[in-house]
């Protein structure tokens, strides 16, 4: 916990390693892994659920899949990206199984989220006494104003979709889609040398 | 605007496919197609890992602590699995252990039907018809040859045998040893005979649940079977099991309620009721 390289998404090299040793049953590699991650596992579950209990069942949850399914990692995409979806996909599935949504915040004064109108200053100035970085707060700048609300609510204030849909006045997948798109857009900003891959080139998922 | 409204905008690009798969909102196919570009473009993973840091930094996810006795808990279960002798993982160490070990048990099977090969013809066969084989022990080797791959072969059929082994009904000693091991859960997939075997799983301490969503998720991954569907989340079940019956599966739940405890039998693919019995 605490280590910046964690934040930045840690490259990859040594995760590969010990990933490989893991999927061939290495136990020590697997709790090395574990080591590694389980902070970061648990801070990304106890931000979708608002609740320590939660979070930790479903950071557990998040281990044990990936022990039973470690062999199956075959992206290039970083360990770390993977493992981040693996957790996602656990707080689902909790949430599914215990019939509840991510917490719901209230953003003005007690007022629920669903019941805000839209009013991009309260997201801003929560966002404003939060200490992103300053290419960061530049890139959200560049956002469109829903887009860029809808990221902040989504990430930084930790809000479920129903509520930013309903913030919103839109359907909650048009909330989904506005978060997705801010976000492929602001790492296309944040690392435009990484990401030299044009967003409209040949469809390849489309197929 | 509204994305959604404008139909320049309505389809999602690469980018808004690839957040959103990582936030586990694509379905099974997207996800599918998705997982086959990370495989095959290195520049849609590098993408996806860019937007995986992203937002990282703007979840500040270095903020939470996890609580105190967190890792204690999590390397217990984590014990516990790896204790389990049928999980996905146990059987493919199983494997792997039978694959490097196979040429070497495919050699002494060589040498080995072949010494037993020449001794049997030196044996049985007519002194002369012997000595008409002239290079018998050359053509005695041949069909070991063939034979030399049984164990290679056989090492894959020898782990399928273990898991058998694992899942046949050894007896409910085994099963509950299994329970110990198992931090309550079941390891293997027992087979059952009828009606009145499934009552008594389901009777048995080890069985019972106060999370059976929980418990058919943690049954169906030690099984093999999809994490989905969740059959339970529609009964009152106060045990969960799944078993083997006459070669089908079955996920069986013991449920309680005003009629008086029933057991209801699911076929787990599609989560069907196959039918309900009173204990």
């Amino acid at each position: 916990m605490g280590d910046r390289r964690l934040v930045q998404g840690m490259q990859s090299d040594d995760d590969t390693a010990l990933v490989a040793r893991a999927a061939g049953g290495d136990d020590r590699a697997f709790d090395a892994l574990v080591d590694r991650y389980a902070a970061r596992v648990y801070a990304i579950c106890r931000r979708y659920f608002g609740s320590n209990e939660e979070a930790e069942d479903a950071a557990q949850a998040t281990f044990l899949a990936l022990y039973r399914g470690i062999a199956s990692f075959r992206s290039q995409a970083a360990f770390s990206t993977w493992l981040y979806r693996v957790a996602t996909n656990a707080c689902h599935d909790l949430a599914r199984r215990n019939a509840r949504q991510p917490r719901t915040v209230s953003l003005d004064g007690g007022r629920s989220a669903a019941m805000s109108e839209p009013h991009d200053e309260a997201v801003l100035d929560r966002l404003a006494a939060t200490e992103l970085q300053s290419d960061l707060q530049a890139a959200l700048r560049q956002l469109e104003t829903e887009q860029r609300e809808a990221v902040v609510l989504r990430d930084v204030v930790g809000a479920s979709y129903a509520d930013i849909a309903a913030r919103q006045g839109v359907a909650i997948g048009t909330a989904k889609s506005r978060v997705h798109r801010g976000h492929a857009r602001l790492a296309e900003l944040l690392e435009p040398v990484r990401n030299q891959t044009d967003v409209t080139r040949p469809p390849t998922m489309q197929d | 605007m509204d994305e959604r409204s404008n139909p320049q905008s309505s389809a999602p690009d690469e980018g808004e496919l690839l957040a959103a798969y990582l936030d586990a909102e694509t379905d099974e196919v997207t996800s599918a197609r998705v997982e086959r570009l990370l495989r095959e473009d290195s520049q849609a993973a590098a993408r996806l890992d860019a937007i995986a840091r992203t937002r990282a930094r703007l979840q500040d996810l270095d903020g939470a602590v996890p609580p105190e006795g967190f890792r204690e808990r999590l390397d217990a279960r984590l014990r516990a699995e790896r204790e389990a002798p049928d999980t996905p993982r146990a059987r493919r160490s199983a494997r792997t252990a039978d694959q490097r070990f196979a040429p070497l048990a495919a050699v002494a099977a060589l040498v080995l039907v072949a010494v037993l090969g020449v001794g049997a013809l030196l044996t049985f066969m007519p002194r002369g018809a012997s000595e008409e084989a002239g290079g018998g022990a050359g053509e005695a080797a041949a069909p070991a040859a063939t034979s030399g791959n049984a164990p290679l072969a056989g090492s894959d059929s020898r782990a399928d045998e273990r898991e058998q082994a694992a899942s046949a009904p050894e007896g409910e000693a085994a099963g509950e040893e299994l329970d110990a091991g198992g931090g309550g859960l079941e390891a293997a997939v027992p087979r059952v005979s009828g009606d009145a075997e499934i009552a008594r799983r389901l009777e048995r301490p080890a069985q019972r649940t106060r999370d059976p969503s929980a418990r058919e998720a943690e049954l169906r991954a030690r099984s093999g079977l999809p994490a989905t569907p969740v059959c339970v989340d529609d009964v009152d079940a106060s045990a969960v099991d799944l078993v083997e019956r006459d070669g089908e599966l079955l996920l069986v739940a013991l449920v309680t309620g005003g009629d008086g405890p029933r057991v209801v039998v699911f076929d787990p693919e599609g989560c069907a009721r196959v039918r309900t019995f009173a204990p």
